[in-house]
């Protein structure tokens, strides 16, 4: 287990190494000249831009400059914007909006998602299921921006049920963004669910547990379901990418400043260093929530073992 | 299609466990395609009941029936009844029918490996329904689990019981699941093929310890199983089942001794002699008929040596050829003796 800790944690350094730098080169190639921008619509002056270029390190190799950025990671620091923002302290008040929406999407995927699938599991062809095949058929084809758009203008503007956008009203700010950035996969979830229940509730062992007696209950929740989640599980764990990268548009819709706000706004203002901050954050926290995934399968299945 | 019973005494006596005419059909394409076409078997207190036939013949759909635990659909049981102390089991709800599952009937699945949960430790899955049914506390349920556990002679009951089913070689997983079946006394014990995917000195051993298990309660024992040899030395009764039905039923001594139905002379030809041991049935000769609704005649026909031109007209009724043995063919039970002897 400690080996296989230390290959895994080895395995994230790697990824977070080859991440930022891939990110790096292509924020590197980007059109436009950040100091140009920063000076605005006159041209700027060449003392202020030479001062500028110094003290961001610019004129150095793009290799120099990677290697400083990551020495300032180690250290908890990714740098200054260009407007001279600390990076990680501006990430740092972010990141609690983006982890809420995080939270809020993923528990509708789990509420809605496992809990749809387990419903048309048990009623094949039952108004859950209908409603899941509706839905699933719903969620692959309809682009979530314009669901975003829809309820905004339905339950905030019209029925004035929640909050348009903003993070004002704190808890119910989060409600609308959360649905529409984890609907992206809750018909999947239901989907994912619905198959291996099904396929789970045919097994011997469930079929045992039937016959001895058991309420049916205690055989989908204690025997049927346990095994059926475990892909479930894998799946949740893979969509926090899927999260991370939706809630640069979430985000954006609903205005709430986050770290997904912060990420197309920087790109959209050449802003270099907040776009590598964001992603380093990004991958940071997809590697950790794999890492934890593959540890909770140990758990599901005891046959896993890791060595 | 009317039952083959062994009537009188069927019907006035109670058994312990009576299946009667049972009829189980599958919707296909072109009409619902019968599986079992009138199962009828008991058995009581004390007493084992082998039930032999080829695969596919409808033996664990039986046992599914009498379990409740078949999937309708796409099965549908369209007649028959299924007594446990003379309650009729097919017309209770859910929940009455929930108490009779394993403290009225118990089963043993056919495959150990698929019939315990991989993901949870051995010893509480047995010990489950201790809790669940009987409302042991934790510490009431793990001791009589470790006893079960040590009725069934698991070695180091303390141990495997918080080991996991993939710890376990397939005899242990065996005994297991017969301790699992066994938690809540069950009157009646249903074994399907409990030694199929063993190695055959195992195989022995897990028919020795069902053997005493049945002598110790007193249940009654449902064996079904491919093994003859297995038949002779624990069975007390015997059901031969073909094409979803039993087309020959006695005591074991009579059946093997004299068989009064072609397919039983079959199967025991079958078994190999020099080695007993291996007393599996070797394949017969030709294929177990595909049913359908336009099957008229006896189903054996095609493979049958003595087959004659009114085997084709009508299928057999079972009928008492002597004092409690009971064969569903044409022929009269003398006349197979003679001629099968001749053949053989
Ligand atoms: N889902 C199904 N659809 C149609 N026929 C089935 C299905 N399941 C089982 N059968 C048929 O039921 C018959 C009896 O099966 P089974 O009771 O398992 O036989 P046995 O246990 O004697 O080997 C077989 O001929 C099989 O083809
Ligand atoms: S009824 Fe005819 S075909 Fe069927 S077993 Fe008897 S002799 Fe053979
Ligand atoms: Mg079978």
């Amino acid at each position: 287990m400690p080996r296989y800790i230390t290959s895994r944690v080895l395995q994230a350094v790697l990824v977070l190494v080859g991440a930022t730098l891939v990110i790096f080169v292509i924020t590197f190639a980007l059109p436009g000249d950040p100091v140009q921008a920063l000076a605005g619509e006159r041209a700027a002056d060449p003392a202020f831009a030479e001062a500028i270029r110094a003290r961001y390190h610019l004129d150095e190799p793009l290799l120099q400059q990677y290697g400083r950025f990551l020495l300032g990671v180690v250290q908890g620091d990714l740098g200054q914007t260009y407007s001279g923002q600390d990076v990680a302290q501006m990430l740092g008040e972010r990141i609690w909006v983006s982890g809420q929406l995080a939270a809020f999407a993923l528990a509708f995927q789990i509420l809605i998602g496992v809990g749809a699938g387990i419903l048309s599991a048990l009623r094949r062809n039952g108004l859950a299921d209908t409603g899941v095949r509706i839905f699933t058929l719903a969620g692959l084809s309809i682009p979530f921006f314009v669901t975003a758009y829809v309820l905004q203008l339905v339950v905030g503007v019209k029925l004035g049920w929640l909050p348009v956008a903003g993070t004002e009203d704190g808890f119910l700010s989060y409600i609308m963004p959360g649905f529409v950035l984890g609907s992206l996969s809750t018909a999947y979830v239901a989907r994912l669910t619905r198959g291996q229940l099904t396929e789970a509730l045919r097994e011997d062992y469930v079929r045992m547990a039937t016959s001895k007696g058991l309420t049916r209950v205690r055989v989908v929740a204690h025997h049927a379901l346990r095994n059926s989640l475990i892909p479930v599980v894998t799946f949740l764990g893979l969509e926090v990418g899927a999260l991370l990268s939706g809630a640069v548009i979430t985000e954006s819709i609903f205005n709430l400043p986050g770290m997904g706000q912060a990420m197309a706004r920087a790109v959209y203002l050449g802003e270099r260093t907040t776009v590598v901050g964001v992603v380093t954050v990004f991958v940071l926290v997809y590697v950790v929530v794999n890492l934890l995934v593959d540890l909770l399968y140990a758990v599901l299945d005891p046959r896993i073992r890791y060595a | 299609m009317s039952a083959a019973t062994p009537k009188g005494r069927a019907m006035t006596s109670e058994h312990l466990l009576e299946v009667h005419d049972l009829q189980v059909e599958f919707g296909g394409d072109d009409g619902p395609v019968p599986v079992l076409r009138g199962v009828s078997w008991h058995v009581d207190r004390g007493e084992t009941l082998a039930i032999l036939g080829e695969s596919g013949s409808g033996k664990s759909m039986t046992a599914q029936v009498i379990m409740g635990i078949l999937d309708t659909p796409p099965a549908r049981i369209s007649g028959g009844s299924v007594r446990w102390n003379g309650r009729d089991l097919l017309g209770l709800p859910e929940p009455a029918r929930r108490e009779v599952r394993g403290r009225g009937v118990g089963m043993v699945f056919q495959d150990s490996l698929s019939a315990l949960n991989p993901v949870l430790r051995v010893g509480p899955q047995i010990g489950e329904t201790l809790r669940t049914r009987l409302g042991l506390s934790r510490r009431e349920a793990r001791d009589r689990t470790v006893e079960l556990m040590r009725q069934v002679r698991i070695p180091d009951a303390e141990q495997r019981y918080r080991q996991y089913p993939h710890h376990f070689s397939g005899g242990m997983r065996q005994r297991a699941v017969i301790a699992m079946a066994l938690a809540l006394s069950p009157d009646v014990l249903i074994a399907d093929e409990p030694t199929t995917a063993l190695d055959a000195t195992v195989q022995v051993q897990i028919l020795r310890l069902l053997q005493a298990l049945q002598e110790e309660s007193g249940m009654g024992l449902v064996l079904i199983t491919h093994d003859f040899g297995a038949v002779a030395s624990i069975a007390d009764r015997v059901a031969v089942m073909y094409a979803g039905r039993v087309v020959e039923t006695g005591v074991v001594r009579d059946i093997f001794r004299r068989p009064a139905h072609p397919y039983t002379k079959a199967l025991l030809d079958a078994v190999p002699r020099a080695d007993r041991r291996a007393g599996r049935l070797a394949a017969l000769p030709g294929q177990p008929p595909v049913l359908g609704k336009e099957s008229t005649g006896c189903p054996f026909r095609f493979r049958c040596p003595l087959a004659e031109a009114v085997c084709e007209e009508r299928e057999p009724v079972l009928k008492e050829h002597a004092q409690g043995h009971w064969s569903a063919c044409h022929l009269g039970k003398d006349v197979i003796a003679d001629v099968l002897t001749a053949h053989s």
